[in-house]
């Protein structure tokens, strides 16, 4: 610190006992200590300082004044809703932020490909035992067919009902059944299974869910009621879409 | 025991006197809410910028009128800066008052007779309500100015008599 900067950061100082001075001002004040002209300065800024101080402190606003001013201020109506205040800004951007995330929570989750569903159909698709019986039926026959082996609730869209399904089979995996069928000539699989387990969830219901599983296999999903039903067949997404559609018509 | 003066009877005695001033000190301060005690101060500093108790009553109720209509302030930090800058601006557009008021203390007359920005910086920095970077934005100065002009006010003030 030099005296030039002492002395302009002291000009700009004024002495308040029951305030900490700045480290800058404690600086410029020990800088005065070893300057006679800086410090003699100083002290002659006290002494006016002082004067300037008890002037100001001195004036006393009128009794009168006062009351007529606390009048006025306690008749300044509330504070109306102001969209511009950044406090309102802020409370809105929170809600939308809020909204949003449970937006995506609760429609963005359920409108997304689930990924238990496509751990499924990895394990069909990778089921090294074949457990598979010949059942030579239309795929809308097998209810019966399946709650005779001891799985309930197999049901297939009416749509899909009428395709010939070659052979059948109750699969485990990790320690659920799952319903599985192949329809030859469709080059598919038609797989039901127990929404619960994994907390499947599709909205809204009865809509399809489609994924492009890999290089050769396409999903589709659907959930009715507390169950599932998937199509998994070889072909590319668009093709997949296409036979659904068809299917429907 | 009973006709001596117990230091302890001695200082109830004195809270008897002291409490009910405190509660009408309390009382008085209580006029205005806490956001608006400024206006206290910001009388003053209308003394001082008029040089009379009746235009700084005036100059106060009207700057306190303008700021009760504008609802973007009323409830910001900002409303205390924005009372003085307006109060600064309104006076300053105005020509000085020919003859202060004749009962004005001296000490008050020489401030009042400060040049501006001068006044207004010497005084807002005594307030002690602002920052200097506040300070200059007030006077619309820049916070590198505000040495020199501080020490210039304070040269014209080494005649100010005792108060």
């Amino acid at each position: 610190m030099n005296l030039h900067k002492a002395r302009r950061i002291l000009i700009c100082y004024v002495a308040d006992p029951n305030v900490t001075p700045s480290p800058a001002v404690q600086k410029a004040l020990k800088f005065a200590t070893d300057s006679d002209s800086l410090r003699s300065e100083y002290e002659a800024q006290i002494e006016i300082d002082k004067r300037v101080h008890s002037t100001i402190k001195g004036l006393r606003i009128p009794d009168n004044v006062l009351s007529s001013l606390s009048n006025r201020v306690a008749a300044i109506p509330p504070r109306r809703f102001n969209p511009r205040d950044p406090a309102m800004v802020a409370v809105l951007i929170g809600f939308l932020l809020f909204v949003t995330v449970l937006t995506w929570n609760f429609l963005g989750r359920p409108a997304a490909f689930p990924i238990d569903a496509i751990e499924i159909a990895e394990e069909v698709l990778t089921f090294d035992e074949r457990p598979f019986e010949a059942v030579n039926q239309p795929a809308g026959s097998l209810e019966d067919w399946f709650i005779l082996k001891g799985f309930d609730g197999f049901d297939v869209p009416p749509a899909l009902e009428k395709y010939k399904a070659e052979d059948a089979a109750i699969l485990k995996i990790d320690n659920q059944s799952v319903a599985a069928i192949t329809v030859p000539e469709q080059n598919a699989q038609f797989i039901s299974f127990n929404s619960h387990p994994n907390e499947i969830n599709i909205f809204p219901e009865s809509s399809w869910r489609y994924v492009q599983l890999d290089t050769e296999n396409a999903l589709a999903l659907r959930r009715d009621a507390d169950m599932c039903f998937m199509v998994i067949r070889r072909g590319s997404l668009a093709e997949l879409k296409r036979f659904l559609e068809k299917a429907t018509d | 025991m009973r006709g001596s003066h117990s230091p302890i009877l001695e200082s109830i005695r004195c809270l008897r006197l002291i409490v009910p001033l405190f509660i009408l000190q309390s009382s008085m301060m209580s006029h205005l809410p806490k956001d608006w005690r400024f206006l206290q101060d910001a009388w003053s500093y209308a003394v001082i910028l008029t040089g009379s108790p009746q235009a700084a009553t005036d100059l106060v109720t009207s700057t306190l009128n303008g700021v009760a209509t504008r609802q973007d302030i009323l409830g910001n930090k900002h409303r205390r800066r924005v009372f003085f800058a307006t109060l600064f601006r309104d006076v300053n557009k105005t020509a000085r008052l020919a003859s202060p008021d004749a009962d004005l203390p001296e000490d008050i007359l020489a401030l009042h007779k400060l040049n501006e920005p001068g006044r207004t910086t010497l005084t807002l920095f005594h307030l002690g309500f602002f920052p200097i970077e506040e300070i200059a934005d007030i006077v619309g100065k820049n916070e590198k100015e505000l040495p020199d002009i501080l020490e210039a006010t304070r040269t014209a003030l080494i005649p100010l008599p005792q108060s």
